[in-house]
């Protein structure tokens, strides 16, 4: 183990001949870059939030916390959050499975991979708007393929336009979409990984699922969880599928929070209650992401 | 425990031929080592063994079962990896339980079997330990005991001290010797190192491109080496070769060659051996200990006198490497270095101790 | 029967365009008195015989802003993309360059929002959508008055009064008529789109089952329209569509559109004031969507829509189009700018089997909700910049323009001109729709029935207030629920009121 560094080594000039030392000026046009991209925009949002901009834009009046209060007591904001949750479990839930399985399919594939692969990841390469739009002309009731084969099944109802079905619907879409990207990653991670051990664990007296179950995936946890936490942090922002497929209908039933921010930033234009729902999804990002990362840590 | 027998076994990916035709039978409680340069099929030859790899053609036993077509996990063997394939995210108390939980052992006996293992190691006290936390030697024992927690059939072990440095290597060397002794598994062990292979092997098989050399104990191949190959590869430094051929002087037969190289056979029986090569081309060799300057072996027309191009000292023997015309031979001498480069020496030919190839079949002659 | 209704209604067109160009021209000679120190000269266009020149005071250099360059934003509908194609005449008569921006009416009034709220003027001349971007923004708007007044430039040709005066007053004022933000610039209506052979089909067994004619004209009540759609529904098959009726009730602007119709047809509306699809107002007042009418119009929506096409509630106004297209639904209120559409032999399977009529009628009377939009000029744009866009608003909402949308191959949107349904070919076209002018302007084969929607008595405005996006959003969501079936049209209608009046503080 490295030994840390001896703290606070005597410095000969001030302070400010040590802040503009080589490494601090060679770093000064990045935190500038960094400043304007990044720092100003967040502080701006927490001032954004604390105002009221749906009288008048451009002359927002001083609010509180009335946003951050709405936030809390507003029925939708609420409903979104739970349709955001179900949307995201069961979206990740199944883009695991299949990620994981597909991936562990071609890394034991003896041919073919890399073709399978690349054909795999076209949807990758996709915008969700246009995986949206595939969506509704595939499940369009009109003249889609898909709705066409489930009616000669004798299903009539309208997929995107059914509570039961539109959810599902904008998941498979997600799924279908984002899927490879978890294979492509785990895919990766398991190329990556030593071969000796799993020789070792064969020899050892393993069978395939035992080497699954106590070598490949306790090896690649951690692959896993980065596609993991790639896909939820993601999950939550891309709306544009939904927005094409069923504009959060019907019934508000895939208005996922992202899409409800939407409405109240740029249709609302109410900037403040949207600064404030901007926030709170930031926040659950962050700790989504820490959790992430705390298990994956957690289990060296 | 049990034996090891290959009948006609043979590897190939694609149209390369990887091991051809191995047949080798295994005792049980041997040692037996395979050694090679680096591609000659040694590896592969264990690997199908451990049934990491399969078989393309001719039959394997380990005991009286062919296990051509059997999983590893069913051929009750262990094996020992070069980078010791421990498993990262285990201590080294689950990655030696490992196996033994597989098998559906009793806690109870896993323990005992695990600190008895650990004990033989002395590594008792990294049990808690992850891998990475450990040294090379210390991951090299775990490893190790891995495979002995559970009293295989067989033990394979490919390369497994080629990660260490020199000192630890020579210790763990000694290590698995009495190992050995003291659990008597058969073991196949693969190396490239010629020293290992002959401080361990009960026999040691010398491979070559996928064929066998020839398989001996260490005395008889490094005494009666079958080819020009195995001559070369076991001994350091390598044996000397001289082309060369034969020459009648009245009665006595001499091995000449254009460079100023002269040796008289003593023996007539070897002299009359070698009667159908007359006219061929021959390969002399000779190990640099058999090279001396004290010159009490031969008669004084038979010295040869060369030039030291390079000394090399190492302590208590000194390598000297000498040309003779366009041929270089290196001797070994006891002591510290007593010539300078440049000087021309005379130098004897220990008259006993020679070996004599066929140029073309490189095969021993003697 | 059908022949003499349609007689009737050209009779009644044509005396209602008679009689609005008789207004319009005694209005216009007033308008004129105040500028009238000059005289007007014609400008450097193109001038089509009956329609108002376009002209500018004596001495008026069309060219003094050349060399300014006007960002418009738009909606990709499309006047815009027949302006587009068209735009070299105005730039080669005034030197001024004009970048045309269209996108879809979201992300327009996310931009122009942006725009207002930076108080900069990256966009000249906006497309004013009444209830999104003017009820929000007037006072960003530059007073047009003023510009008309304005004695050193080119005057409206026609004056306004030559617009569609109900058009005029919900594209262009809000709140009160002191101010002129924006001029009529498209005008999409939502009237009733039919299959005339279905009809012809049923037409025999329905009149003897239920004593009526099946189809739609301007006397149908909603109620007649259900038992249609319904008898449709039940011989669908024989009759090759699936469906009696649909709809565009998706969760989306589309569905409040669908459902205000029925809602005024019952007599009610959003609000206790019910003034407010003119010229709008910045507070609305109490809603009334709980009154015994309103609740029947919920009740009725919610039982159509059992009926309609089960897609119906994945469809906005384009998936309707499309599934009408494609020959899904016998029936469907649309907006009428989608008769080329229908009439396009690519893109449609019933062209030439589609007729138009008013939307059914209420207890009340038939309600035709409209869709038009005005454009208007940016007041943080430069005075330089702000009088280049009148000499752009003059031109792109000028009869001649408004003719030539009408004509494009790529346009096809209906006028907002009074004068232009007095040309000759214009005229000729409605009057006849398989004459070879209505070949070429397709979307006249549903302007009778639209002309007959934007009469006040027919015609409805929603609501224009400020909230209006918000509204909007908590009516179709409310809908879509009801549509769902999860919850009932009494609870919805109460459920929307409580909403609203919490949101404007009523």
């Amino acid at each position: 183990m490295p030994q840390p560094q001896p703290k606070g080594a005597p410095s000969a000039g001030g302070r400010l001949a040590r802040f503009f030392t080589t490494e601090n000026m060679m770093l000064a046009p990045a935190m500038l870059v960094l400043a304007s991209v990044s720092i100003f925009p967040f502080l701006y949002l927490i001032y954004a939030s604390l105002m009221d901009f749906s009288l008048a834009i451009d002359n927002p009046t001083f609010a509180g916390f009335r946003n951050w209060l709405r936030l809390v007591k507003d029925p939708l904001i609420f409903q979104s959050w739970k349709v955001t949750i179900v949307y995201a479990v069961t979206g990740l839930g199944l883009e695991l499975i299949l990620g994981v399985g597909i991936a562990l399919l071609l890394y034991a594939a003896p041919w073919g991979r890399n073709l399978f692969v690349t054909l795999w990841m076209l949807p990758i390469f996709v915008a969700p708007v246009v995986a949206g739009l595939l969506g509704w002309f595939l499940l369009n009731s009109s003249y889609g393929l898909y709705a066409w084969v489930l009616q000669q099944f004798g299903v009539h109802t309208d997929i995107f336009g059914t509570v039961a079905t539109a959810l599902p619907a904008v998941i498979l879409i997600d799924v279908w979409e984002w899927t490879p990207l978890i294979t492509l990653i785990v895919l990766s991670g398991l190329q990556s990984l030593p071969t000796e051990p799993l020789e070792a664990a064969e020899v050892d007296g393993a069978t395939y699922w035992q080497k699954l179950r106590y070598i490949i995936l306790p090896l690649s946890f951690r692959i896993i969880v980065v596609a993991l936490l790639i896909r939820s942090m993601d999950i939550m922002r891309f709306i544009d599928t939904i927005f094409i497929t069923t504009a959060g209908g019907p019934a508000d039933s895939t208005k996922i929070i992202g899409l409800r921010l939407f409405d109240v930033a740029f249709r609302f234009m109410d900037i403040g209650f949207a600064a404030a729902i901007g926030l709170s999804m930031l926040v659950v990002t962050i700790f989504l992401g820490k959790a992430f990362i705390r298990v994956m840590y957690g289990r060296e | 425990m049990a034996t090891v027998r290959f009948d006609k076994v043979v590897k190939s990916y694609g149209n390369q031929l990887v091991v051809k035709e191995f047949n080798l039978e295994i005792k049980d409680q041997e040692f037996i080592v395979l050694v090679g340069p680096s591609g000659c099929g040694k590896s592969t030859t264990l690997r199908m063994v451990a049934g990491l790899e399969e078989i393309t053609g001719g039959d394997l036993y380990i005991g009286d079962i062919r296990v051509n077509d059997m999983p590893p996990k069913d051929r009750d063997i262990a094996m020992v990896f070069q980078n010791y394939a421990l498993y990262p995210h285990m201590n080294v108390y689950e990655n030696m339980a490992f196996g033994l939980k597989l098998r559906k052992y009793s806690a109870s006996e896993i323990d005992k079997r695990v600190k008895e293992a650990a004990a033989i190691l002395s590594i008792e006290h990294l049990l808690d330990r992850k891998p990475r936390q450990l040294s090379g030697g210390q991951r090299q024992r775990v490893a190790i005991g891995r495979a002995i927690v559970r009293e295989p059939k067989v033990f394979l072990m490919d390369e497994p001290l080629s990660n260490l440095d020199a000192k630890l290597r020579v210790q763990m060397r000694a290590e698995l010797a009495k190992l050995h002794q003291r659990l008597k598994t058969t073991t196949i062990y693969v190396t490239h190192d010629q020293t290992e292979a002959m401080t361990m092997g009960d026999r040691i098989v010398v491979m070559k491109d996928g064929i066998v050399q020839q398989v001996a104990s260490p005395e008889e191949l490094y005494n009666r080496p079958a080819n020009m190959f195995v001559a070369g590869f076991i001994g350091s430094p390598s044996m000397n070769f001289v082309a060369c051929r034969m020459q009648e002087k009245g009665n006595e037969t001499y091995l000449v060659n254009e460079e100023g190289f002269s040796f008289l056979l003593l023996s007539p029986e070897v002299a009359a051996r070698l009667a159908p090569y007359k006219q061929k081309a021959l390969v002399f060799g000779i190990r640099p200990e058999d090279i001396s300057d004290s010159l009490s072996w031969v008669a004084e027309e038979n010295y040869l006198a060369a030039r030291v191009d390079v000394v090399e000292n190492l302590g208590a023997e000194t390598l000297i490497y000498f040309s003779l015309g366009k041929e270089t031979l290196v001797g070994r001498f006891v002591g510290g270095p007593r010539y300078r480069v440049g000087e021309t020496v005379k130098i004897a030919l220990n008259p006993n101790r020679y070996y004599l190839f066929d140029q073309e079949t490189e095969l021993s002659l003697l | 029967m059908k022949k003499k209704l349609f007689a009737i209604l050209s009779c009644l067109v044509i005396l209602t365009l008679v009689l609005a160009g008789c207004g319009g021209e005694k209005a216009k000679d007033t308008a004129k008195e105040p500028a009238a120190q000059g005289k007007l000269v014609d400008g450097p266009f193109k001038k089509v015989e009956g329609l108002p020149a376009i002209q500018a005071p004596e001495g008026f250099d069309w060219k003094q802003f050349a060399g300014v360059e006007l960002n418009v934003i738009s909606e990709n509908t499309p006047p815009s993309s027949a302006i587009a194609a068209n735009i070299k005449e105005f730039e080669e008569a005034t030197g001024i360059k004009v970048n045309i921006q269209q996108m879809d009416l979201g992300t327009l009034v996310q931009k122009v929002g942006l725009d207002f709220g930076a108080g900069s003027s990256k966009y000249h001349v906006i497309y004013a959508d009444p209830y999104q971007v003017l009820a929000k923004y007037s006072s960003k708007f530059v007073d047009l008055n003023e510009l008309e007044k304005d004695p050193t430039l080119p005057k409206i040709p026609g004056g306004l009064e030559d617009f569609i005066q109900s058009q005029l007053e919900i594209d262009g004022y809000m709140g009160s008529k002191d101010k002129l933000y924006a001029l009529p610039y498209d005008c999409p209506t939502m009237v009733l789109a039919y299959r005339t052979d279905v009809m012809a089909k049923i037409k025999e067994n329905f009149l003897k089952e239920k004593g009526f004619d099946p189809t739609p004209n301007p006397n149908m009540t909603w109620e007649q329209y259900y038992q249609v759609a319904e008898y449709i529904n039940k011989h669908a098959a024989e009759l090759g569509v699936k469906y009696g009726t649909g709809h565009q009730a998706k969760q989306y602007d589309s569905l409040m559109c669908d459902f205000s119709n029925i809602l005024n047809a019952y007599g009610a509306d959003y609000f206790e004031n019910r003034d407010l699809g003119g010229i709008g107002a910045a507070n609305p007042g109490k809603t009334a969507l709980t009154t015994p009418e309103a609740i029947q119009a919920f009740e009725f929506y919610n039982k159509l829509l059992k009926i309609a096409h089960p897609g119906s509630k994945s469809w906005d106004w384009n998936g309707l189009a499309e599934a009408f297209a494609a020959g899904e639904v016998a029936m469907a209120p649309e907006w009428h700018e989608f008769a080329s559409m229908f009439e396009n032999p690519e893109k449609s399977k019933v062209a030439g089997k589609v007729a138009w009529t008013t939307l059914p009628k209420g207890p009340k009377r038939s309600a035709n909700i409209f869709g038009g939009t005005g454009i208007g000029i940016n007041a943080n744009a430069s005075e330089k910049e702000k009088k280049a866009a009148w000499l752009f608003l003059v031109w792109a909402t000028s009869p001649q323009t408004q003719l030539m949308i009408l004509e494009s191959p790529v346009g096809g949107a209906t006028p907002s001109r009074n004068s232009v349904y007095n040309v000759a070919s214009v005229k000729k076209a409605m009057e006849d729709p398989t004459s070879e002018e209505a070949k070429k302007m397709p979307n006249l084969t549903s302007m009778k029935a639209t002309l007959e929607a934007w009469k006040a008595e027919n015609a409805y405005g929603r609501p224009k207030v400020p909230q209006w996006p918000q509204i909007d959003t908590i009516v179709f969501t409310e809908l879509s629920k009801m549509l769902a079936g999860q919850q009932d049209p009494k609870t919805t209608a109460e459920s929307i009121s409580k909403q609203v009046d919490a949101l404007t503080g009523n």
